[in-house]
C-alpha cells in the first residue's frame, strides 16, 4: 500500500516538474519576445516622442474616469494629479460610487464645486446618478454622486456622462505622471484609430517620494512584503504582458489606468458588473467583439511606467487583494469558455486564454501541491531526494530567478531606482521569492479559486494610508 | 537527472550574477557620467546662452570627450530652441549645430540604432538643421517599417520645405490625418496652395486640409472650405462644416437651414453650432426644435446655441419649462447650470 502510494507521489511530483518547467520556459520565451521591443525604445528621448501630441489640436480629447468608493485620504491629490496632465483636452469625472465617508465632500469643498443638473446618455443602466457637480475652479472636473454598486457600475455612470470619444479608467488611489495620457494615447493616435485600448505600466509607489501629487523620487519601501510586489509588478508587465501584446494577445489591461475608445466599449456592453475582474472581463469581451466583427483593432500595452499606485502593505490586506484577483480571472475564464481553444478567435481562443489557465489560474494549485510534496517529502521521505531536490529547484527557477530576471530587464531598461544599492536590494529580495512570499500568495491564490468555485466570499477593502502620505524617502 | 537539473539551474544562476553584476558595473559608471555631463552642462550653459543670443562673438569651449560633448551641446541647444525668436538668434543655433553635430548625425542615420535614429530626426528638426536635408531624403527610402522613424523623417522633410516629401504625402494611404496635419502645418505656404490647385486629392488629405484650415483661421483659405461644403462625400463635408465652426464665420447664412435640417445628425449638429457662433437669432425656432432631436449631440448643441444667442438665457428658460420633449427639458435644465467652452 505504502508502495503504491510513493508511486502515486513521485508521479504527481514528475508532473508539477514537468508542468513548472513548461512554464518556466514558457516565461523564458516571453522574454526573448518582449526583449527586442524594450531593446528597440531603450534609449529612446521620451520627450521628443511625445511633444508634437501634446501641442497638436488633434490629440482625440478624453474623458478620465475616476471612480472613487470610500477614498476620502487619497482623492483630492488623485484628483490634482488628474488636473495637472499635461494633455491638449480632457475632462476629469469622479464617480462616488455611494460613499458613506467624506469622499464627495472633500471634492466639493477643495475644488469649489457648484451643483449642476443632469441630462445624462444612458449607454448601460446603473444605480442611481443622484446629484453632479462642475468645479467653478476647473471647468473640466466634475464629480458625479450615485447610489453603490460597485466600480464596474461606477465606471458605466462615467462613462454614459462623459463627452469625449476617449475615456481612461483610473483607480482612485493612483496617481498619473503628467505624461501619462499622452503616452498612452500616442499609439492609439499614430494607428489612425487601429488601436482601440491602451494600457500602461502600473508601478507601486509605496516608498517614494511624492510631492503634490506627482512621484518626485523613486525609491523603495522598507516592507518586503511591498518590496516582493514591486518585483512581482516588474515581471508581470515587463515580462507578461509586454510579450502578449506584441504577440495581440493581451488579454488585461490593468484595472489601475487605462485608455478606451467609448464606442467599442459601448458596443461591447461596458462594464460587467456582477464579477470582480470587470476590467479583465471587459478586454476579453473587447476582443471577442473585435474577432465576431473581424475588425482589424488591436489593443496595445505600452511599457513606459505611467501610473503610481498604492500597493497593500499588510498581509491581510494583499490576501484579500490575491483573493479577489484569482476569483476574477476564474469568473471571467468561467464566463468567456467558450472562446477557449476555439480557432474563431485565433491567438485569443488557441493561447491567451489557455495561458491564463494553466499559467495564472492553476499553477496556483499545481504550485501548492509542489511545497506539500517537497515540505513532506523531505520530512517524512516518501519520495525520493533526487525528486525532492529536482522539484526544489524547478520552484526557484519558476520563482525566483525568474523574478530576478524581470529586475535585472527593469534596471536595463529604465533604471528608476537612482542607486546601485537598490538594485542590489531588489535583486537579493527577488531570490527570496521562492521561500516565504511565493508559498503564501500560493495559498491565497487557491482560496480564491475555492470562493470562485463556490461562488462566494467577502472580499474587503483596502485600508489606505494614501500615496501622497507615505514616509518620505530619505 | 538530478545532475543535469542542478547544472542548469546554477548556469542560470551565474548567468544572472555576471548580469547583476555588470549591469551594477554600468550602472555606477553611467551614474559617474551623467554627473560629469550635467556639471559640463551647467559650466557651459551661461556663456553659451551669451553666444547664442548673440551678446558675444566668441564661441565658449565645448568638453573634449566626444560623448560629453553631444550631450551638452544637444542639451544647450534644445533648451534654447524651445525660446528662440528672431532670426539671427536662428542663424546661429543652426551654425552651431551643424558645427558639432552634423557629422555625428550623419554617422548615426547610417549606424545609429533605431532610437538614435529617431532622437537625432528629432534634434535635427529643433535645430533646423537643413544641411541634412539630403541625408534625410536618403534615409527615408530605405526605411523598412511605416513607424516613428518613418514620421520623423517626413516631418523633418516638411520642416525643411523639401517637396520631395509631397508624393509621400498624397500616396501613402496609412498616414492618419492628424499626421498629414502635423505636415500641412510644417509645409511652406506655396505648397498649400499648389495642393489647393491639385486636382483628385486623396481624400485623407482634403480631409486634413479643411480641418488645418480651421485650425490656422486664414481667411484665404475660406473659399476652398466653403466649396467642400457640397462635397458629394459626407466626411468632406462635415470636416467642412466643422472648419467653419472654427473660423466662426459662413457667407451664406441662408444656406445653413440646409444642413440644420439634415437627415444626418452630425450635419444638424454642426449646423446648430454655426448657428449659435453666429449668433442667428432667426434660426432660434429651429434650434428649439432640435433641442428635442433624438440625438443626444444634436440636442447638446442646439441647448448650447440657444445659450449663445442675445436672449438665450430665456430661450433655455422656456424649454427648460415648457419644451414639449422631456430630453430637451432635461439638457436645457442642464446647460443653465452647465460652464461650457467653444465646442468646435
Amino acid at each position: 500500500m505504502t508502495g503504491w502510494i510513493n508511486a502515486a507521489v513521485e508521479a504527481a511530483a514528475i508532473v508539477i516538474i514537468i508542468y513548472m518547467g513548461s512554464v518556466s520556459l514558457l516565461y523564458l520565451g516571453m522574454f526573448f519576445i518582449a526583449g527586442p521591443r524594450i531593446r528597440k525604445e531603450r534609449k529612446l528621448n521620451r520627450e521628443a516622442h511625445i511633444e508634437e501630441i501634446a501641442m497638436n489640436k488633434d490629440t482625440f480629447p478624453v474623458s478620465v474616469l475616476v471612480p472613487a468608493y470610500n477614498e476620502e485620504v487619497g482623492v483630492s491629490s488623485t484628483v490634482r494629479s488628474m488636473l495637472a496632465l499635461n494633455y491638449p483636452q480632457f475632462e476629469v469625472i469622479i464617480i462616488d460610487d455611494g460613499s458613506v465617508d467624506e469622499t464627495s465632500s472633500r471634492v466639493i469643498t477643495e475644488f469649489r464645486m457648484k451643483e449642476i443638473d443632469l441630462a445624462i446618455r444612458t449607454y448601460f443602466p446603473t444605480q442611481p446618478v443622484e446629484k453632479a457637480y462642475q468645479s467653478t475652479l476647473f471647468p473640466n472636473l466634475f464629480l458625479i454622486r450615485k447610489l453603490n454598486g460597485g466600480k464596474a457600475d461606477a465606471l458605466n455612470a462615467g462613462i454614459n456622462f462623459s463627452k469625449y470619444p476617449y475615456f481612461a479608467a483610473i483607480d482612485g488611489d493612483s496617481l498619473l505622471d503628467r505624461d501619462a495620457l499622452l503616452k498612452t494615447m500616442k499609439p492609439i493616435i499614430d494607428s489612425n484609430g487601429r488601436v482601440t485600448a491602451t494600457g500602461g505600466t502600473v508601478r507601486i509607489a509605496n516608498g517614494s517620494r511624492i510631492i503634490r501629487s506627482e512621484v518626485e523620487k523613486i525609491a523603495l519601501p522598507e516592507t518586503p512584503i511591498v518590496l516582493m510586489q514591486i518585483i512581482e509588478y516588474f515581471r508581470a508587465f515587463l515580462i507578461g504582458r509586454l510579450g502578449l501584446s506584441r504577440l495581440n494577445v493581451l488579454l488585461i489591461i490593468s484595472g489601475a489606468f487605462g485608455v478606451f475608445e467609448k464606442n467599442r466599449v459601448i458596443k461591447a456592453g461596458g462594464y460587467k458588473v456582477n464579477t470582480v475582474g470587470e476590467d479583465m472581463e471587459l478586454i476579453v469581451r473587447i476582443h471577442r467583439s473585435l474577432k465576431d466583427e473581424k475588425s482589424d483593432q488591436r489593443i496595445e500595452y505600452i511599457q513606459d511606467p505611467v501610473c503610481w499606485t498604492e500597493a497593500p502593505s499588510t498581509l491581510s490586506s494583499l490576501r484579500s487583494q490575491r483573493r479577489r484577483w484569482q476569483r476574477g480571472l476564474a469568473e471571467t475564464l468561467w464566463t468567456h469558455r467558450k472562446m477557449i481553444l476555439n480557432p474563431k478567435y485565433r491567438g485569443i481562443g488557441l493561447f491567451a486564454l489557455p495561458y491564463y489557465i494553466l499559467v495564472e489560474l492553476i499553477s496556483a494549485i499545481f504550485e501548492l501541491v509542489g511545497y506539500v510534496i517537497i515540505v513532506g517529502g523531505i520530512l517524512f521521505a516518501f519520495i525520493s531526494w533526487e525528486i525532492a531536490l529536482i522539484m526544489f529547484m524547478a520552484t526557484v527557477l519558476y520563482g525566483s530567478l525568474l523574478s530576478s530576471l524581470a529586475v535585472l530587464l527593469e534596471e536595463w531598461t529604465y533604471h528608476k531606482y537612482p542607486d546601485v544599492k537598490s538594485l542590489l536590494v531588489l535583486f537579493f529580495w527577488a531570490l527570496t521569492e521562492a521561500f516565504w512570499y511565493r508559498p503564501m500568495t500560493v495559498i491565497w491564490r487557491c482560496e480564491g479559486l475555492i470562493a470562485a468555485i463556490l461562488q462566494k466570499g467577502s472580499w474587503g477593502n483596502m485600508q489606505r494610508k494614501g500615496i501622497s502620505a507615505e514616509k518620505e524617502a530619505a | 537527472m538530478v545532475t543535469a537539473v542542478l547544472w542548469v539551474s546554477g548556469a542560470f544562476f551565474m548567468l544572472q550574477l555576471i548580469l547583476l553584476t555588470a549591469i551594477a558595473i554600468n550602472k555606477n559608471r553611467s551614474i559617474r557620467l551623467n554627473n560629469r555631463k550635467l556639471r559640463a552642462y551647467r559650466q557651459a550653459l551661461g556663456p553659451y546662452i551669451v553666444y547664442l543670443s548673440g551678446e558675444s562673438d566668441v564661441q565658449p569651449r565645448l568638453p573634449k570627450e566626444k560623448e560629453i560633448k553631444i550631450y551638452v551641446i544637444e542639451k544647450l541647444l534644445s533648451g534654447y530652441s524651445q525660446n528662440v525668436n528672431s532670426e539671427a538668434e536662428k542663424a546661429r543655433m543652426k551654425k552651431t549645430a551643424d558645427e558639432h553635430l552634423q557629422d555625428h548625425y550623419t554617422q548615426v542615420l547610417k549606424k545609429g540604432s533605431w532610437s538614435e535614429r529617431v532622437n537625432v530626426l528629432y534634434f535635427m528638426e529643433d535645430f533646423m538643421m537643413t544641411s541634412l536635408k539630403d541625408q534625410v531624403w536618403e534615409h527615408i527610402q530605405a526605411v523598412p517599417e511605416r513607424d516613428e522613424e518613418y514620421r520623423q523623417s517626413m516631418r523633418v522633410l516638411a520642416s525643411f520645405g523639401d517637396e520631395r516629401v509631397l508624393p509621400f504625402m498624397l500616396h501613402d494611404q496609412s498616414l492618419s490625418i492628424g499626421f498629414t496635419k502635423e505636415l500641412l502645418r510644417r509645409f511652406p505656404a506655396a505648397f498649400i496652395d499648389s495642393l489647393k490647385t491639385t486636382e483628385n486629392l486623396p481624400s485623407g488629405v482634403l480631409t486634413a486640409m479643411l480641418s488645418y484650415f480651421g485650425e490656422t483661421g486664414f481667411y484665404e483659405h475660406l473659399p476652398f472650405v466653403e466649396a467642400n461644403l457640397n462635397s458629394e462625400d459626407k466626411e468632406i463635408r462635415l470636416k467642412a462644416l466643422a472648419a467653419l465652426t472654427q473660423y466662426r464665420y459662413y457667407s451664406d447664412h441662408d444656406n445653413l437651414e440646409r444642413f440644420i435640417t439634415s437627415s444626418l445628425w452630425e450635419e444638424r449638429m454642426y449646423g446648430a453650432r454655426l448657428v449659435g457662433l453666429l449668433n442667428l437669432s432667426r434660426y432660434s425656432p429651429q434650434l428649439m426644435e432640435l433641442a428635442g432631436d433624438g440625438n443626444w449631440w444634436v440636442r447638446f448643441a442646439a441647448c448650447e446655441a440657444l445659450k449663445r444667442l442675445p436672449d438665450g438665457e430665456i430661450l433655455l428658460e422656456f424649454a427648460a419649462e415648457e419644451h414639449q420633449d422631456p430630453y430637451a427639458r432635461d439638457m436645457a435644465k442642464q446647460l443653465r447650470t452647465l460652464r461650457t467652452g467653444v465646442s468646435a
